[in-house]
């Protein structure tokens, strides 16, 4: 085509940004996500951007303070080494709140992974807060059989689970003594990447009235708002920002914090490529016309 | 609540004599009507499409188990299969759970066998490839690029690997269908697929394809019965606001809220 | 009610009977003629169908109560327990398949056939050091102080958690990738409501990064015009303008998949695995 004017032109070299190859797309979000995560491991110092807890966080906080202490909190890891990314973090920080609100703890999952990656953080945590196995928390293990064992769980839980992890019978495990039913269980927080709630809501709180929270993953986390406003869902947290305004409201800079960076680049850059493709097509349109 | 209140009772049972009801009138002779789905009538051209360019379909059913969805979803398939097995051309439906691999493989088969070409169907082409989701994923997606699928159909419970199938298909060129009642996984869909098929309108494609009618009866009272919920929600709306002002509606509210 | 008996020869023998009874019933149900066969699937389906909801729907308070209670209660976990072993009985068949498929790439000599001896490699290592881990594992020597990992433990992490783990989380990431490509691709402002969907998603993003919440932190909390904040109105958005639309959604997709709950309990389901009308 022949460039007649200065403006020509520049619409031209302007409609070229609605056809970019998909990979220098991919080549910017690995610059732009991989620099603010090493960064600080070469020595470069990078802004803290101001973290302010939503509603539904603030709310999964009260709810685990508001535990009484004759009940046991069940922190449910329904998340696989896919979705650690946010899962880990949201699940660390609120083992850290339990620990340091004093409550007591049992660990299972509808994943084979999850169990023991919150296992890990357990332990790690407990040498922080004088945590000991078995008289402070425990740690069931994977659970199978979906919602009907579940339900055996909140009717019998010795009957139902029998041993922990570490094939330890749940009768020698001194916290469980008292812990029978779902009736000695004073909260349920799930951390998941998929739909399980419902089996959660179905079960321990339909039918037993157990305050339930959830952790999730930013893609599922408008599905639980509904959730969220009838009261099933006593606290919500979604994402990585759900980690991060956990871990500001314990006032502690984890995994959820030191992810903010990258990913406000990640959406930024999202946006200037998205706005980018629109004054492409735009000008596309303008050039055609002339 | 460990057993239902009479209130659940209540709506289960009106709802479900709306579906009985439809499907009875249809079956007494009753014309119904389903409006146009683009993402179902794209099937056929999907099809031939993929037959013109001599490469096979792929079509996922998503990460369920035995749940109504797969079934729909395997359906679907047996419809796209019937379709393929006109022209010859292969099927490859990768799955996830063992129990609905016995069930996929049993169904492409007798689509096949239906439609007159039982020979041309291959078992190797029902593949389980793990139980896990992102294993699952990375397996379709080395099926898309190996055997260089011309349309891929993803119809059944998705999570967070919709997308990366969907895109995959995007970047090698394949056309792609997409349907589901996961809704969060509807946006990727949209924004990858060439049509996608949106909450129930997956569950009238059976009725939409085969002309049932079953399935149009009870499609119609599917929608029979949307009404009469809409109905119920806004009439609990307006009991539930009127309670604030008269505290003799707070009992009437309880039962309907089974008494929470 | 139905508890394990502690009885190792007992229960091989019922389990083996069990196996025959299923075998005879499958038998004879196959030679049977199809109109006769259908019509035995149909009782079993509705019988089979109608356990739950005559146990969840008889509401409290009844004069049903008693025989709830005391006949259909108390089956639940049972039940659930068989359910769940007739699934555990295509948890090899998944393994057949796959092996099956990968074993004629190789003999075959197909395209990639060295991907399948990969297959067989990993599955093997895997499972080998799976089951040492789990039966053995102090097979080569023992732990010499409390945090150290034996030659079979230190196995089982590396695969596990240095590969699988490692490798799930990749590929999940790869979303980081596919959803920028999408949205730059799919997001073209075409019609007023793709403009009104993009502003709405503009807010919505700015409003889940901190980025979002600087931008917009200099207006006070306490002012009337915090809901101009972005987390404030993304927050908004989400909870209500996305949760009412997702409910509405929600409402068309449980009662669909009750309508065919329905279809298939009652046998009217049609087409495919379910047979032909008869």
């Amino acid at each position: 085509m022949r460039v007649t004017r200065i403006s020509d032109f520049v619409l031209t070299m302007l409609s070229r940004f609605q056809q970019v190859d998909r990979r220098i797309i991919y080549v910017l979000v690995w610059i732009l996500i991989g620099f603010p995560i090493v960064a600080p491991h070469v020595g470069i110092r990078l802004p803290v951007l101001p973290m302010y807890p939503t509603r539904a966080a603030r709310s999964f906080f009260e709810a685990v303070e508001s535990v009484p202490n004759d009940k046991v909190i069940l922190v449910a890891c329904d998340f696989d080494p896919g979705t650690l990314g946010e899962n880990g973090p949201q699940c660390r920080s609120v083992i850290e709140h339990i620990m340091r609100a004093g409550k007591k703890f049992i660990i299972m999952g509808l994943d084979q992974v999850g169990p023991t990656i919150a296992q890990a953080y357990a332990e790690e945590l407990a040498k922080k807060y004088g945590y000991k196995y078995g008289v402070d928390y425990c740690n069931f293990g994977w659970i199978t059989g979906g919602q009907m064992f579940l339900e055996r769980m909140c009717r019998d839980l010795h009957a139902a689970v029998k041993q922990d992890k570490a094939g330890t019978p749940l009768s020698e495990i001194p916290m469980m003594k008292n812990v029978r039913s779902a009736k000695d269980i004073g909260l349920v927080v799930e951390f998941t990447g998929s739909g399980l709630l419902p089996l959660y809501i179905a079960t321990f709180n339909a039918q037993f009235g157990v305050k339930l929270a959830q952790g999730c993953t930013g893609i599922i986390g408008p599905e639980q708002f509904p959730y969220l406003d009838t009261g099933q869902l006593s606290g919500l947290l979604v994402g990585l920002k759900g980690a991060a305004e956990y871990e500001e409201m314990l006032n502690v800079v984890g995994g959820g914090k030191r992810a903010m960076l990258p990913q406000s680049a990640g959406h930024l850059l999202i946006i200037v490529l998205v706005a980018l493709g629109n004054i492409g097509m735009w000008a596309a349109r303008k050039v055609e016309r002339r | 609540m460990e057993h239902a209140q009479l209130i659940h009772l209540l709506v289960i049972g009106v709802v479900s004599t709306l579906i009985l009801y439809g499907i009875l009138s249809s079956l007494r002779g009753k014309e119904l009507f389903i409006r146009r789905l683009a993402g179902i009538d794209a099937i056929e051209e999907a099809v031939g499409r993929a037959t013109e360019m001599g490469r096979p379909i792929l079509f996922s059913v998503g990460l369920g188990g035995v749940e109504i969805e797969t079934f729909q979803a395997l359906a679907i398939a047996s419809h796209v299969a019937r379709l393929a097995a006109r022209y010859r051309n292969r099927v490859i439906l990768p799955v996830i759970d063992t129990v609905i691999y016995t069930i996929a493989e049993e169904a492409l088969r007798e689509a096949y066998a239906e439609a007159g070409h039982p020979e041309a169907f291959r078992p190797e082409d029902v593949r389980f490839l793990s139980g896990s989701q992102f294993a699952y994923a990375s397996g379709v997606i080395g099926i898309m690029n190996r055997e260089k699928v011309a349309a891929n159909f993803f119809f059944g419970p998705f999570a967070a690997e919709s997308l990366i199938l969907a895109e995959t298909g995007q970047a090698i060129g394949a056309i792609q269908i997409a349907g589901t009642a996961s809704i969060l996984q509807v946006p990727f869909f949209i924004a990858a697929c060439d049509y996608t098929i949106i909450g129930e309108e997956f569950y009238a494609a059976s009725a939409y394809l085969s002309r049932d009618p079953i399935h149009l009866g009870s499609v119609v009272g599917q929608d029979y019965s949307k009404i009469a919920l809409a109905a119920f929600t806004f009439t609990g709306m307006i009991i539930a606001t009127l309670a604030t002002r008269w505290a003799e509606l707070n009992g009437l509210l309880k039962f309907l809220t089974g008494g929470q | 009610m139905f508890q394990p008996v502690e009885n190792t020869i007992l229960n091989i023998a019922l389990m083996i009977l069990s196996v025959l009874v299923s075998v005879v019933f499958l038998a004879v149900l196959h030679n049977v003629p199809p109109n006769l066969r259908m019509r035995v699937i149909m009782v079993i389906t509705f019988i089979a169908g109608l356990y739950y909801p005559l146990e969840f729907f008889i509401p409290d308070g009844t004069a049903l109560t008693p025989f709830r209670n005391r006949y259909l209660t108390p089956f639940l976990n049972p039940i659930g327990d068989a359910v769940a072993v007739m699934a555990a009985f295509t948890v090899g068949i998944g393994i057949t398949n796959l092996c099956i498929v990968h074993a004629r790439n190789i003999s075959q000599r197909r395209e990639g056939w060295g991907n399948s001896v990969v297959f067989f490699i990993s599955m093997i290592i895997m499972f080998v050091v799976t089951l040492a881990n789990r039966y053995a594992p102090n097979l080569f020597c023992t732990a010499t102080a409390e945090n150290m990992m034996t030659p079979v433990q230190a196995a089982f992490s590396v695969m596990f958690e240095g590969v699988y783990t490692a490798l799930n989380a990749t590929v999940f990431s790869l979303l980081a990738f596919f959803i920028t490509s999408a949205a730059y691709r799919a997001f073209r402002i075409r019609t007023a409501e793709a403009a009104l969907l993009m502003v709405g998603a503009l807010i919505v993003m700015l409003g889940q990064v901190p980025v979002g919440m600087w931008l917009t932190h200099w207006i006070p909390d306490e002012s009337i015009f915090r809901f101009l904040r972005f987390e404030v109105l993304s927050e908004w958005l989400l909870a209500n303008i996305n949760m009412p639309a997702q409910r509405g959604i929600l409402f068309g997709v449980w009662v669909g998949a009750l309508a065919m709950a329905l279809r298939i309990w009652l046998s009217l389901e049609r087409g495919g695995y379910f047979g032909r009308q008869f």
